[in-house]
């Protein structure tokens, strides 16, 4: 069974869209979670999820790695190929 | 605004106290909240702490945005001795709600690097920490609940109370009915109750080890750390029951600052008690050395928790009562082999 493609920044940029119900365009590769797209605790554990959900192992211990979209996608990125 | 560093807090007690009012001021709106950051309490509650990795503050630039204690202690359970810290004072500026996911993966990793067997909670029911514990930790961590813990209070400045919380003509009217607006008067009794003194404290250490044999989760206490909790200028106080010229009883309580938009006021919470073989009567006594001791601090009314590590009977006699607001004490376990889930005694303070 092969991996399924990772997804491309833009399906990744348009699915955490919906997710935290804001536009598309405010979710570039340098916004910020907290800071800039205003993301409470349970948002915040919400991204983590759904992260998870998508295959990708992240400890807790290590959520503060994931401060910006950019930041989700690498690692994102390294663990969808890896 | 930009990226937030997670590093060890830079003791800026002002900083964290003025951060924490904005924050919970904001959230809390007309109601009353305990400010476990008054500097002078922060102080005393950090005096044991012996590491700065325990304290943790989330920056933007030099700017305190979030904090967390891990305050170290040693508890015993069950006849055995355990590491234990109380994570207390989660706090985040408005803007940064989200850092506080932040701050509690780096007490996970910094409790794994102390080798604490497990991290205690007081989580205040439907407020957002618990929706976080509730939605997304408890099902993925070893998070248990101990018990769920509610006040019983006696007021000693009644008329403050009513304008501080904002009391219905029903509730205020409840409370008369119920006596806890009136004084607790001491009747006649053979010993003495007085203010705790230095002399007290050997006395006092081995009235605390009797419940680590009686009770569930008990902290343990070192003579330097008693001392500091019994009496600490401004912040802590003891009164004690003096028979036949030794310590047989003790109440010891910490002055909070209950604060609103309409204000601030002090309150008593007893924290630690000891009355073991004092009759009703010396155990009213002692309750009324408390009632005098908060009103001569300017506390305008004594609160306790169930923590029911001693009989409340002579509370309820003295006329406290309930007050609906809940706690869940929590416990988040490192010890593969350690449950306290539903525990229903504990010696320890709730912070």
């Amino acid at each position: 069974m092969t991996r399924p493609e990772p997804l491309s920044f833009e399906a990744f940029q348009a699915m955490l869209a919906d997710l935290l119900k804001v536009d598309v365009a405010q979710v570039t590769p340098e916004a910020y979670f907290i800071t800039d797209l205003g993301l409470d605790s349970i948002r915040m554990l919400e991204i983590l999820l759904c992260l998870e959900e998508m295959g990708i192992e992240l400890s807790l211990e290590l959520a503060w790695r994931i401060q910006t979209v950019g930041d989700a996608y690498c690692y994102y990125q390294q663990q969808a190929t890896w | 605004m930009g990226r937030i560093e997670i590093r060890d807090f830079d003791g800026d007690l002002e900083a964290l106290s003025a951060m924490a009012r904005d924050s919970w001021l904001e959230e809390y709106g007309e109601d009353t909240w305990p400010d476990l950051y008054r500097p002078a309490l922060a102080r005393h509650l950090f005096a044991d702490v012996p590491d700065p990795r325990f304290l943790i503050g989330a920056y933007d630039g030099a700017k305190l945005v979030a904090f967390i204690a891990n305050l170290p202690r040693i508890y015993r359970f069950n006849g055995e001795t355990y590491k234990g810290v109380a994570s207390c004072m989660m706090v985040a500026h408005k803007d940064y709600r989200g850092v506080v996911v932040y701050l509690i993966a780096e007490c996970l990793r910094r409790n794994e690097e102390f080798g604490a067997d497990f991290a205690l909670m007081t989580l205040e029911k439907k407020h957002r920490s618990w929706f976080m514990f509730e939605r997304y930790l408890k099902p993925n961590y070893r998070v248990e609940v101990l018990k769920t813990m509610f006040p019983i209070l006696h007021a000693v400045d009644f008329e403050r109370i009513v304008e501080s919380e904002n009391l219905k003509w029903y509730e205020v009217a409840a409370i008369k009915i119920l006596g806890a607006h009136r004084p607790i008067t001491a009747p006649s009794v053979s010993g003495a109750v007085r203010p705790y003194s230095d002399a007290d404290l050997a006395e006092i250490l081995v009235l605390t080890k009797r419940y680590s044999d009686q009770n569930s989760l008990v902290r343990t206490f070192d003579e330097k750390s008693l001392a500091r909790r019994l009496h600490t200028e401004d912040v802590t106080s003891t009164v004690v029951y003096e028979r036949g010229g030794t310590v047989a009883g003790f109440i010891n309580f910490t002055i909070y600052d209950m604060v609103c938009k309409r204000g601030s006021n002090r309150w008593a919470w007893i924290d630690f008690l000891y009355w073991e073989g004092l009759s009703g009567k010396e155990k009213k006594a002692l309750l009324a050395g408390l009632w005098e001791a908060s009103r001569e601090q300017d506390c305008i009314g004594i609160l306790e928790w169930n923590k029911n590590y001693y009989a409340k009977g002579a509370l309820f006699r003295s006329h406290f009562i309930p007050y609906p607001r809940f706690l869940e004490l929590t416990a988040w376990i490192f010890d593969p082999a350690l449950s306290l889930q539903g525990i229903d005694n504990a010696f320890e303070q709730v912070i």
